[in-house]
Order: structure tokens, then C-alpha cells, then sequence
């Protein structure tokens, strides 16, 4: 009988050690991550072990130029709730979502050598094929590209997105996004993102409409119409915050990092 | 008792043994996707039903969604994340309060955001722990899109609590770390309180005016 309540003893012993052996490691940990919890991460906010001190995510941004961003992040502010939120919402107002929906598509469709520019420069064959193929279909029997045939549908076996663009590209190849910045109107970006900005309008076949004037007027149409998919996001973002325009910074620049390693 | 009984009955002891301790074990030990998978269904369960969309039922909701937020989230360690090395230097009643405004306004926001919950699915990815961390990754699939949002965890006293969320990539912890290390940079500690405070008064006055 002695055999049995020792053999009893022995596995609540076994069984019950892990658990505090566990509990007093935790409490360990906790004393020490209280000195120093801004360096107690493990996994990046992706997923990745962080190893050394190389792989951890930078979080200082930097902004030098705070005062001219901080200034045109007011402008824009003003703008967005002064004239482009009403205007988006008088427009959502008098034509239906889908037509909408038409002109968005037509409008992505048309921003296709975008997309294929950003795929190349980073090798992404596959993806630049996917684009290509949705781009023809999407042309010619989707009727100019109002209406998106290839949207929802399963590859054969599965090919990251075509969604890129070229800060993008220079991002894979390991340039960093350098100092953020403010556009008047055109909003946040950064010193690498603005380069591929200036590329990028070079192949948009909007730029060359002619005269000038039309060209910024479809530009701004096209905008205005997307714009009325996305009321609700920038006032998510504000509503949450103490400082917005320190959020919009940090979700921009995690945004596009996130982009970038994808 | 012969040998090959001796060997039954011990056998039949441990088993016994196990059999009791497993309930106890499973109970202290759930893992971290498990608590957020409880506390996620249990968010969705409030949010399907169908009071959520009455004038009335809306107050009832964040009260409920208010309630159940201690038992998955560890608000302290989050506010003490977002601070980062200044909050080391505050006074703890300082710090007391700078978790109950914060607080406040994460659930005046969140809540407010979540409310709009529409049939999305959450997919369990990945989980990995690690000591008293833990970091659970998944897919939210929405109807014509998929957001990732991650969660990293921490355990205190044998439970799990979430204490930041990263939404395509964006931490809140270091959303709001940006913003507090900016506001604690040109002021202090009560100033930031302020601040938050301010914020939470705005968006009182705003849901009051829209109700």
C-alpha cells in the first residue's frame, strides 16, 4: 500500500513542479522587465524572433523637418474636414456605390504600369504576370476595367499580390524610409516614398491628358471617388489619439514598412 | 497481491491520479490562444446579439464589453508600454491615474469601433511563448479582404492578458508611445494626463451630441 501513495506522491509532484517552476520563472521575468521593458521583446510586431540587436525594429522616426510637417499636417487636417470629406460625401450622396465602385476600378485599372514597374524592380515575376493577365481581362471584357472580373477569384496556387509600387521597390532593395514628410494635399510620405512618387507620375497614364488642368482634374476626380470608400478611416485614427499627428506618423511609416516586407 | 496485481493497481493509481490533476492543470494552464479565442467569442457573441443596433442596448453593450476587458487585458502593463522608460520616473499615483485615463479612452474608441463588427472571421495562425510572453498571430477575413492583427500577451499570475495589438502592422503600444514620448518631451506627466483627459471629454461630448 506504501508503494502506491508514494507512487501517488511521486507524480503530483512531477505533475504539479513544471507549474511552479513556471509561475516563479514568470515572476522573475516580470521584475526584471519592469526595469527594462522597452528592450524585453521578444518577437518583432510581425512575428520574428528578434536575435540581436540588429533585428530590432527601429523606433525612433526621424523627422527633422517636425515644424514645416507638423504645419502642412494642419493645412491638410483643415482641408480634409473643410472640403474633401463634404465633397466626397456629396458625391456618395448623389451617385450610388456601384457606379462608384466602376470609377474605382477603372481608375485602379489604370494604374496598372504602376504596379508592374514596382513588381519588376523587385523581381517579383509572378506577381507582375498576375497583374499583367488581370489587366488584359480586366480591359477588354471587363469593359475598360469598370468592372474588376478577377476580383475574389483563387489562383491556381497562391502569388503575393501585385500591390506595390516604387518606394516600394526601393524599399526592397534596402533603402530606409529616411526623413518623413508632409505634402500639402497629397498628405504624409517619406524622403524614399516622394522619389517613387515623382517616378510614379511619370507612368501614370493620367499625367498625360492634355491640357495640364484636365489632367490634375481627373487626378483629383479619381481621388474624391476612392475617397468615398474610405470616409472613416483617417477619423479613426484622429478620434483614437492624443497627438494625431504623431499617429498618423508612426501608422504611415508601419504601413509602408509592413509594405515593404511583404 | 501477486506482482502482476501490485502492477495493475498502481497502474490504475496513476491513471486515478492523473485523471484529477488534468481538470486542475487544464484550467490554470490555458494557453494564450485559447484566452484570446474566449475572450474574441465572447466579444462576438455580444455583438450578435441582436440589442446591439436599439438606442438602449448600446450603453448595455459597452458596459458589458467595459466588464469583460480586465479579464483579457493587462491595462497597466499596456499603458506602462506605451509610456516606455519616462514611466520608470513617475510617481505611482501618477502612474494610477495615467492607467485609468488611458484607460478610458482606449475604451471609448475601441469599443465604439468595434460595434461595428460585421460578420468577419478570425483565423488562429501562429502562437509562440516564451517564458511569461506569448504572441498569437491571425488573419481577421473580412468579406472582401484580409487583415492580420497580432497579439502579444503576457502572463500574470497563471492567465494570460493581452497587452498590445498590432493591426497591419501598426503596434497600439507604439502608436501611442510616439504620441506620449512627444507630449511628455514638451510637458510632464499631469500634462499628458490632461491631454487624455481632453481627448476622452471630446469624444464624451461627441457620442452625447450624436445619441
Amino acid at each position: 500500500m506504501r508503494l502506491y501513495i508514494a507512487i501517488i506522491a511521486f507524480f503530483m509532484v512531477v505533475l504539479s513542479a513544471p507549474v511552479s517552476v513556471m509561475a516563479d520563472a514568470g515572476q522573475q521575468d516580470a521584475a526584471i522587465q519592469l526595469a527594462q521593458f522597452e528592450d524585453d521583446e521578444i518577437w518583432t510586431d510581425s512575428g520574428e524572433l528578434i536575435t540581436d540587436d540588429l533585428n530590432r525594429q527601429q523606433v525612433k522616426v526621424s523627422d527633422p523637418l517636425e515644424g514645416w510637417n507638423r504645419f502642412w499636417f494642419q493645412v491638410n487636417d483643415a482641408l480634409y474636414f473643410g472640403v474633401f470629406k463634404p465633397l466626397a460625401q456629396g458625391y456618395a450622396f448623389v451617385i450610388p456605390e456601384r457606379p462608384r465602385g466602376w470609377v474605382k476600378n477603372f481608375f485602379e485599372n489604370l494604374m496598372y504600369p504602376v504596379r508592374l514597374v514596382g513588381c519588376l524592380l523587385q523581381g517579383k515575376f509572378e506577381s507582375a504576370g498576375m497583374e499583367t493577365s488581370k489587366f488584359i481581362i480586366n480591359s477588354t471584357i471587363g469593359l475598360a476595367g469598370f468592372a474588376d472580373l478577377t476580383e475574389g477569384r483563387k489562383t491556381v496556387r497562391p502569388i503575393p499580390t501585385g500591390d506595390e509600387d516604387i518606394g516600394q521597390a526601393f524599399g526592397a532593395w534596402g533603402m530606409g524610409p529616411g526623413p518623413y514628410l508632409v505634402w500639402p494635399v497629397l498628405g504624409p510620405s517619406s524622403t524614399r516614398d516622394t522619389v517613387g512618387y515623382v517616378g510614379e507620375y511619370f507612368i501614370t497614364p493620367t499625367t498625360y491628358i492634355h491640357p495640364w488642368y484636365w489632367s490634375v482634374a481627373t487626378k483629383s476626380y479619381a481621388r474624391i471617388n476612392k475617397l468615398t470608400f474610405e470616409i472613416g478611416r483617417y477619423e479613426s485614427i484622429v478620434d483614437s489619439s492624443v497627438d494625431p499627428y504623431a499617429a498618423v506618423r508612426d501608422a504611415y511609416l508601419k504601413l509602408r514598412a509592413k509594405k515593404v516586407a511583404e | 497481491m501477486n506482482r502482476k496485481n501490485r502492477v495493475q493497481c498502481s497502474l490504475a493509481a496513476i491513471a486515478l491520479c492523473a485523471v484529477l490533476l488534468l481538470p486542475a492543470l487544464a484550467v490554470a494552464e490555458m494557453t494564450p490562444t485559447e484566452t484570446l479565442k474566449e475572450g474574441v467569442d465572447k466579444i462576438i457573441a455580444i455583438l450578435k446579439d441582436p440589442s446591439v443596433n436599439t438606442d438602449d442596448g448600446k450603453d448595455k453593450i459597452i458596459q458589458k464589453l467595459s466588464s469583460m476587458a480586465d479579464d483579457y487585458f493587462a491595462f497597466e502593463q499596456l499603458t506602462m508600454r506605451a509610456v516606455g522608460r519616462p514611466w520608470l520616473k513617475m510617481p505611482a499615483e501618477l502612474q494610477e491615474k495615467l492607467v485609468a485615463s488611458f484607460r478610458k479612452l482606449l475604451e471609448l474608441t475601441y469599443l465604439k469601433q468595434i460595434r461595428q463588427y460585421d460578420d468577419e472571421k478570425v483565423v488562429y495562425k501562429r502562437e509562440m511563448v516564451k517564458g511569461s510572453k506569448a504572441m498569437v498571430l491571425t488573419d481577421v477575413v473580412a468579406k472582401d479582404k484580409v487583415f492580420s492583427v497580432n497579439y502579444k500577451l503576457v502572463k500574470l499570475d497563471g492567465r494570460w492578458y493581452v497587452y498590445d495589438i498590432i493591426g497591419e502592422g501598426i503596434s497600439l503600444v507604439k502608436n501611442y508611445r510616439s504620441q506620449f514620448n512627444e507630449i511628455l518631451h514638451d510637458s510632464d506627466t499631469a500634462g499628458l494626463i490632461d491631454r487624455i483627459n481632453e481627448r476622452v471629454a471630446a469624444l464624451e461630448a461627441a457620442q452625447n451630441k450624436s445619441e
